[in-house]
């Protein structure tokens, strides 16, 4: 039998046993309660004053930033070598005279020193000032003996080969926040961080993460001894897919304008260049921006720290039509042959809609209504789609939602639907409001980075791609080349893309083409204008651009697409207030392009 | 197998569970605290994980009391063999860390064979002891018990876990006490161990040596492993009857000691609860500890009686290890307290043992046939 009841003379042998097990369990228990006696209570004293002046100390190492290169490997962004004053705690003899005495010297936040030092963990060194100049520099080491508690460290900042053409990419760091800290991790108060660009989005990657010096230190705080050295690893090293020469170029293109221009590689999503104008100056924020820097960029009207080219949406205007004319082709509601008349207006439920041209385009076929930007022909294949194919269309090319581009802080902008209008305004849609929206005015509002990536989109086969500005990432001797991440492939015939194209190519090269400020002498380029009306204008009132007050003034787009026979770049710029599309963006498009030749991006 | 009438339920032993689960209470917030690393400012998310880590020992603790005891012991050769199958896997399969192979990875969790072998192992003890009588056992008479026992131990020894294998040995130790032996084979066995010890020295890993030389003079390698012993000392004295306050520990905190949510929790409790926190720990283990043995004594069946004993064997050792090794009166080794610690694979474990007895305590009325 498996299992049975002991007598009751076996039982009383062994719950003796018991008593004497527990026993013997429990004087073990109580040899170790004796010695946290003997060592918490006898011998306080002794670990009480090792643990308070632990000459061990844990010394941060900062890793260095990873670099930034361009596609040509220049160096856009390494470090330069800094130095910086930090506070310890509990090395600090008398407080109020070394802030007496720094304050002399420095310009620092008192208050927010003293928080940190006194947040800060035992031995902690605490930053207090970035970017001590030679003559402080040795003004401190002089006076180290008196002034307890100072420490002096060499530590990289960042260092930049053009502080103005690449900001709004490569964006500016500052000190973390208070928020930071407590949601990331690896950061102590005065560290470094990435506020916006690229700087911002591969905060992780190019940070590295920094090492740890075990070190015992004698009376002054002085290191004596190294036992335990974790070194810091580097950041990795970032590779944009932005042509330096490119950026330095647009840049003076738009000398005084305001606006963006973008490249994108059509096939890959690659950005090649991306400018917004106004821009401001990195080298402002080393080693920190002065409160009235910081001022002056802020309340600056022409808002410089604005990346126009992902953050600002206007309304596309006849860009658009691009979409439009593939969505009526798609459908079929059109063929490149059907053709509407234009008369100067289209008159629809006692509304008359009035196209650009006073006196009209007469009969209009898809080529020239690209060409010429007819906007009746565009009204009615409008009304043929409807409003829902037109936002579905718009939906399969990411208008109204984030490209998903690798920078910060990007708008979505708006495409209006049936349910959008509903949701937002509360109002039902309008049949009005189609036509108005087929010639990318009214509720349309979209970005830079939405127009040039649906232009890539049309004209590499339907692929809608992910920009990116960076284009690999290099850890040690690997490089890893970033996937170019595709939202979805609607493939589009190869005889869509070639009669929108015609179109295009009219639009720059033919007699009342729009374009044609855009021409480039050795290549084709295919294009299409687009103003956004900023303010509108009674129907009486004649539309004259050097007479009305700039700010007051249209805001002119132009989209491109080059070389025109196999497409490979397309390229949207955009001047706030430049009139007409075909004014400003078209000619600085074609300047743009004409340097992209020379540069050897394309040719014939 | 589920078999639970109102009877045993009235025996289902509160007290033990309270106990059990105001230790894990006391593990968690001592995580908590080890989890914030002030020179990084981050806060490892090992608390969360200890929390879950005891939900689901809560899970096995009510399934082992559902379970009656009785039952696994008649199925022990087979739990014998599945134990000795995992353990074999980690030889295959396992995990690397620290020049030793023990885990074995499970979709993330690493499951450490060698831990919840230990419930296989005591189950395996009532098995082998349970026939309680007034004969002690001769030299033969256990070898001839406890010959199962070996490979089990060779292949946690081998692995090598070191400390486990010793967990094992002395909890094999007391149960053959509490069986009795001749005075002849108690003298015997002593004198064969002794002549064994050199033959483990030359069998022990570098980095076991190492500890073992530097427990026995913590200043030959001052800023080495003998570095730990002393700051963990440090921690210890410098808590004081009261301690510096919960997340305040400064030794703890700056990282000066390894492992600090596991094998050295003990110091981060007494370096910030004092020895007030760490006399409440060591008094709510003597309770568990009495209680278990209470237990066993209120039990008339034999294999009932041997399992609590051996329960209460592993957990004390392992309680004694783990905060003599912190209070340097011991060598460092891998043992984790029970409960306290971090870890999974001794959380549920530990449950899971303490479900045995509670499944010992629900039936200690029924009659030998009764399951």
């Amino acid at each position: 039998m498996l299992f049975r009841k002991l007598e009751d003379k076996i039982l009383s042998i062994y719950n003796k046993k018991t008593i004497i097990f527990f026993s013997f369990l429990l004087s073990g228990i109580f040899i170790i309660f004796c010695r946290l006696i003997y060592l918490q209570i006898i011998n306080y004293e002794k670990y009480k004053k090792i643990s308070d002046n632990n000459r061990v100390r844990v010394i941060r190492v900062k890793a260095n930033r990873g670099f930034i290169l361009d596609r040509n490997d220049n160096v856009l962004v390494k470090n330069k070598p800094s130095y910086n004053l930090y506070l310890v705690r509990e090395d600090i003899e008398d407080k109020d005279t070394l802030f007496e005495t720094l304050e002399k010297k420095l310009k620092f936040d008192r208050e927010l020193i003293e928080k940190r030092l006194k947040k800060a963990y035992f031995y902690q060194e605490v930053l207090a000032y970035r970017g001590l100049t030679f003559e402080e520099l040795s003004y401190f080491s002089e006076n180290i003996e008196e002034l307890q508690g100072i420490k002096i460290k060499l530590e990289p900042v960042r260092d930049y080969l053009d502080s103005t053409s690449i900001s709004h990419i490569v964006g500016y760091l500052g000190e973390v926040t208070e928020n930071d800290l407590k949601t990331k991790e690896g950061y102590t108060g005065g560290d470094l961080i990435g506020k916006t660009g690229v700087e911002y989005f591969y905060e992780d990657i190019l940070k590295g993460s920094d090492g740890k010096k075990y070190v015992e230190v004698d009376s002054l705080g002085q290191v004596i001894n190294t036992f335990d050295y974790k070194k810091p690893i580097p950041g990795k090293t970032i590779k944009l897919s932005i042509d330096y020469r490119l950026q330095e170029f647009a840049e003076k293109l738009f000398e005084k304008k305001q606006g963006s221009v973008i490249v994108e590689d059509i096939h890959t999503g690659e950005i090649i260049t991306m400018f917004s104008s106004p821009s401001y100056n990195l080298n402002d924020f080393i080693p920190y921006i002065s409160v009235e820097d910081w001022k002056k960029l802020v309340e600056d009207k022409k808002k410089p720290l604005l990346n126009r080219a992902i953050e600002s949406h206007y309304a596309p205007g006849s860009v658009f039509k691009i979409l439009m004319a593939y969505a009526g082709l798609n459908e079929k509601v059109i063929t490149p042959r059907t053709e509407f008349f234009c008369n100067g207006e289209l008159s629809y439920r006692n509304y008359n809609y009035k196209c650009w041209k006073k006196g009209g385009h007469g009969n209009v076929d898809l080529k020239k209504a690209i060409a010429e930007s007819c906007d009746v022909y565009f009204y009615n294949v409008g009304l043929l789609l409807g409003i829902d194919k037109i936002s579905e269309y718009a939906d399969l090319f990411r208008l109204g939602q984030y490209t998903g581009v690798d920078l910060p802080n990007e708008k979505k902008g708006v495409f209006p639907s049936r349910q959008w209008k509903k949701d937002v305004l509360k109002q039902i849609w309008f049949p009005g409001e189609t036509i108005i929206a087929s010639i990318g005015q009214g509720y349309v509002s979209l970005t830079p980075i939405q127009m040039v990536n649906m232009l890539a989109g049309t004209f590499n086969g339907g692929k809608i791609l992910k920009p990116h500005v960076v284009k690999s990432i290099i850890d040690g001797q690997q490089e890893l080349n970033l996937k170019t991440e595709m939202y979805a492939d609607i493939s589009i015939p190869e005889w869509i893309k070639k009669a929108i194209i015609e179109g295009m190519k009219e639009a720059v090269y033919g007699t009342h083409g729009t374009s044609y400020r855009a021409r480039v002498e050795s290549i084709t380029v295919a294009g299409k204008t687009g103003t956004a009306q900023v303010v509108s204008l009674k129907k009486t009132e004649k539309y004259d651009d050097d007479k009305i007050p700039e700010k007051f003034r249209d805001h002119s787009w132009f989209g491109a697409i080059f070389p025109a026979k196999n497409p490979q770049y397309a390229l949207i710029s955009m001047v706030e207030h430049g009139g007409s599309g075909s004014q400003s963006a078209a000619a600085l498009a074609g300047a743009l392009i004409n340097k992209m030749v020379d540069l050897g991006y394309v040719s014939n | 197998m589920f078999q639970i009438d109102k009877r045993q339920l009235k025996n289902f032993d509160i007290i033990l569970l309270t106990i059990v689960v105001v230790i894990s209470i006391c593990g968690i917030i001592a995580i908590y605290s080890a989890s914030y690393d002030m020179t990084d400012g981050i806060f490892d998310p090992f608390y969360k994980k200890q929390i879950v880590w005891f939900f689901a020992g809560l899970v096995t603790f009510f399934t082992f009391s559902a379970i009656s005891y009785k039952r696994l012991i008649e199925f022990a050769p087979l739990l014998y063999l599945s134990g000795i199958i995992l353990l074999l896997l980690v030889l295959f399969i396992g995990h690397v860390g620290m020049g030793a192979q023990r885990w074995i990875n499970l979709g993330g969790f690493k499951l450490q064979p060698s831990e919840i072998f230990k419930i296989v192992f005591v189950i395996i003890l009532a098995y082998s002891f349970r026939d309680l009588n007034e004969n002690k056992l001769t030299f033969i008479d256990i070898i001839k018990k406890s010959l199962i026992m070996i490979i089990p131990f060779l292949l946690i020894f081998f692995q090598p876990d070191l400390g486990t294998a010793t967990i094992f040995l002395a909890t094999w130790g007391m149960v053959l006490l509490y069986r009795g032996i001749t005075k002849r084979t108690f003298i015997v066995s002593l004198v064969s161990f002794l002549a064994i010890l050199p033959v483990l020295w030359f069998n022990l890993k570098e980095y076991q040596k190492n500890r073992v030389l530097t427990f026995l003079n913590p200043e030959r390698d001052p800023f080495g492993s003998g570095y730990h012993v002393i700051q963990s000392k440090v921690a210890i004295g410098s808590g004081g009857l009261f301690g510096k306050g919960f997340m305040h520990g400064t030794q703890t905190h700056l990282k000066f000691l390894p492992e600090r949510h596991t094998d050295f929790i003990f110091s981060l409790i007494n370096e910030e609860f004092g020895l007030l926190g760490g006399g409440i720990i060591l008094l709510l283990f003597v309770i568990l500890i009495y209680r278990i043995l209470q237990i066993s004594i209120e039990t008339k069946e034999a294999s009932g009686k041997i399992l609590c004993v051996a329960v209460a064997s592993v957990t004390f050792f392992q309680v004694f290890v783990n905060s003599a090794m912190t209070v340097s009166l011991m060598p460092v080794v891998g043992i984790p307290m029970p409960f306290i610690s971090y870890g999974g694979s001794s959380m549920i474990t530990f449950m899971g043992m303490m479900g045995l007895v509670n499944s010992v305590s629900m039936r200690k009325y029924n009659s030998p046939s009764e399951y």
